[in-house]
């Protein structure tokens, strides 16, 4: 059926042939590529000069939600290493350089609340990794520490 | 391959042995590449964009799948499928979306080869469910039963599925890109705010012509489509597609993603200039190569299970009895029906919009319950809209209190389609890793704070759609009430627009002033409706009261003091 591109090696091959702008597919594919690694959003890597940080990440086999730890990750915020403001860039960038590092992506920091009296994020993203869906209170993060 | 036309799946397209050896060996590829990921073999960097084109995208909590129901239609077989994988490897839930697909939320890496196994079972995969490629293709949930159709869109929405997947020249563009298409003369697809907008009708020979719309979004840069041309025949489909996806892929931006969609090039050449490039590659493809033969179109539509509409004679005075009978029934009848081809027929919609309930989210036994009352009451077939509901689209009529029945025990009874609790809502800054704000807890508030049946049918058609950030998942500009979740120092504000419509209508919301704190949207929206309920001329809806009487009334109650 020539319908089926997946089936038709002829459509393809003009396609590829006639792409107009790119010399190479390889060439074309790094520029497709561009924007879509996995930096972190600068976002949600912002902070002050004062104040304190923790860092996270997600897992790389499940993808939860995972907090710096003075023995490694941890799925709880409560047990997160805090950091001053002015020495977490170095820590981020240990923490990427670490062995278990490919455990892990994503790799930032968040700033903490310095009103709270616990581990809290200032921001309401940062809160809800730390916390869960708002909308599952069911679905919170177990606050058994499982430092891994 | 020869087909057993008895087996055919109602409503969508039959697998062949082709088509289950070519997901068999992608699930095999995506398998050895997630070994490969897990192994340090790829970097994340290598990997990102792998695992995107099989749909599987990293979020806030978890990864999540997004599985793709081509033009919203799938079997029964297919939902209890979904149902196994929420169970077994989610939180028991999936999320339908507003391009007619369903996600879960909680996917471990380590499962997706698994669980992509299992889809390939029943002939579902998340291929081409992201990335910049042509996107999932959508439809009108009534396709093939709408009284109003001129032409059923889901052959011609088959093919595009079949012309676009793997297509090896469209798999990097710009930017992702998204078709709809639709058969009836009444939008319900929001043609002309895709990248192609498509509607179907017959021409003179009786085959189908197509009036092209290109350029549509909504985003950042919400722009209405434009028409590109006229009656296009059916024979020439897929090459004049082709010639608008080359132009985009030639011409689209590429150093700025907020830059690279088609409606932004289509602006900056003007519709004629672009119009011009269409036409000149248009004319100097080898036309034969691409000629949609109308014995592939019949091929294609031969691969269609069509549904056996008998009916008693007597199934419409049977309806006309049952609601006369029970008033809530024929509540439910009124909002959530729509007029079926075949007079002893309906299609029925099943909101997925529970009072005070998350828009979109269905449990496993929910799936469960839909796929046994697909097959008791409409031919084992299931349509998911872009509303985030879903569609029974062949019900006899002196069944349908019968199925009424059953939802009402299940909870899937809410009489609101089309009304204020019929909310759309992305899942926003609850789950998206993109989003500036939660979008369902302020959809829920809203279905709370106007679940009484009565008062949602006395306030009328209302569409409100809450986008958690300036992507615009949850449409909406096209909202008549729109909600725009902000991010102003790490807090939650909401802006409002008002006048939206992705319908024949169809008009982009416009802000009406700053946006407002979490905690007093609600009450905002509440003074709004208020506001209209008073200043509302006999059997206007909200839309028509706005467009009449413009912001200026509807912006004093937003903004009154509190």
């Amino acid at each position: 059926m020539p319908v089926l591109q997946y089936r038709s090696e002829k459509n393809g091959c003009a396609g590829l042939a006639r792409a107009p702008i790119y010399s190479s597919l390889r060439q074309l594919h790094a520029r497709c590529l561009k924007g879509i690694g996995s930096e972190v959003d600068v976002r949600n890597n912002r902070r002050d000069m004062t104040g304190a940080s923790v860092i996270t990440a997600n897992r790389l086999l499940d993808g939860r939600i995972v907090w710096l730890a003075p023995q490694g990750w941890s799925e709880a915020i409560g047990q997160a290493r805090v950091f001053d403001n002015a020495a977490v860039e170095d820590a981020i960038k240990q923490a990427k350089a670490a062995a278990d590092a490919n455990t892990v992506v994503g790799i930032y920091g968040v700033q903490l609340d310095p009103d709270a009296t616990q581990i809290t994020p200032l921001t309401v993203r940062e809160r809800i990794r730390a916390f869960g869906p708002t909308v599952h209170p069911d679905f919170a993060p177990v606050e058994t520490p499982h430092v891994h | 391959m020869s087909t057993d036309t008895a087996t055919l799946p109602v409503g969508r397209y039959a697998y062949d042995e082709v088509d289950r050896t070519f997901l068999s060996q992608r699930v095999a590829q995506f398998r050895e590449q997630v070994g490969r990921r897990v192994a340090g073999e790829l970097t994340e960097d290598e990997f990102k964009p792998l695992r995107l084109m099989n749909g599987l995208y990293l979020q806030l909590h978890a990864y999540m799948l997004r599985v793709a129901v081509p033009y919203g239609m799938m079997g029964s077989d297919q939902m209890r499928e979904l149902a196994h994988i929420a169970r077994t490897y989610d939180r028991d839930y999936g999320h339908f979306t507003t391009r007619q697909n369903i996600q879960f939320n909680w996917i471990r890496l380590e499962d997706t080869p698994d669980i992509l196994e299992r889809l390939a079972g029943v002939n579902m995969h998340a291929i081409q469910t992201s990335g910049n490629c042509i996107r999932n293709v959508t439809c009108d949930e009534f396709a093939g039963a709408a009284a109003d159709e001129l032409l059923d869109p889901r052959i011609h929405a088959e093919i595009l599925r079949q012309w676009s997947t793997l297509h090896p020249e469209f798999s990097f563009l710009p930017r992702k890109f998204k078709i709809a298409i639709s058969g009836s003369p009444h939008d319900r697809v929001a043609a002309r705010f895709h990248d192609i907008g498509l509607v179907a009708h017959p021409g003179p020979d009786g085959r189908a012509v197509f009036d092209v719309f290109v350029g549509g979004g909504l985003g950042r840069t919400p722009i209405i489509g434009v028409k590109l041309r006229d009656n296009l025949p059916e024979e020439d489909l897929l090459a004049y597609l082709e010639a608008v996806v080359r132009v985009y892929n030639a011409y689209g931006r590429r150093d700025n993603m907020y830059k690279a969609r088609i409606k932004i090039l289509v602006q900056a050449l003007g519709v004629d200039q672009f119009r011009e490039k269409v036409d000149a590659e248009f004319a100097q493809m080898n036309r034969a190569d691409y000629r949609l033969d109308p014995a592939i179109v019949e091929g294609i539509r031969a691969r269609f299970g069509i549904p056996a509409l008998d009916a008693p004679a007597n199934a419409a005075d049977r309806l006309d009895s049952d609601r006369k009978a029970d008033a809530r029934f024929d509540r439910w009848v009124r909002t959530n029906t729509h007029a079926h081809r075949h007079e002893g027929f309906i299609s029925a919609v099943v909101s997925i919009k529970p009072d005070g309930g998350i828009p979109g989210d269905v449990t496993a036994d929910q799936m469960d319950l839909i796929a046994a009352l697909a097959d008791d009451f409409s031919f084992g077939e299931i349509r998911v809209t872009h509303m985030q509901n879903v569609v029974l689209g062949h019900v006899r009529k002196d069944q349908l209190r019968d199925l009424w029945l059953r939802l009402e025990g299940a909870g899937l009874g809410t009489p609101n389609i089309g009304l204020v609790g019929d909310i759309i809502a992305c899942p926003g800054l609850d789950y998206c890793a993109l989003a500036n704000a939660r979008s369902i807890p302020i959809a829920q508030k809203l279905s709370a704070r106007f679940a009484n049946p009565e008062l949602q049918e006395n306030i009328g058609t209302l569409r409100i759609n809450i986008s958690g950030c300036i992507n615009a998942c949850g449409h909406h500009h096209a909202g008549h009430i729109g909600i725009l979740g902000v991010d102003k120092r790490g807090e939650e504000f909401f802006q409002l627009t008002l006048g939206g419509s992705a319908e024949n209508d169809v008009a982009i919301g416009q802000i009406i002033g700053p946006a407002l704190p979490e905690d007093e949207t609600v009450d905002a929206i509440a003074r709004l409706i208020d506001t209209y309920l008073v200043l509302r001329n006999e059997g206007e809806a909200f839309i028509d009261t706005y467009r009449r009487l413009g912001a200026a009334s509807f912006k004093d109650a937003v903004y009154a003091p509190a």
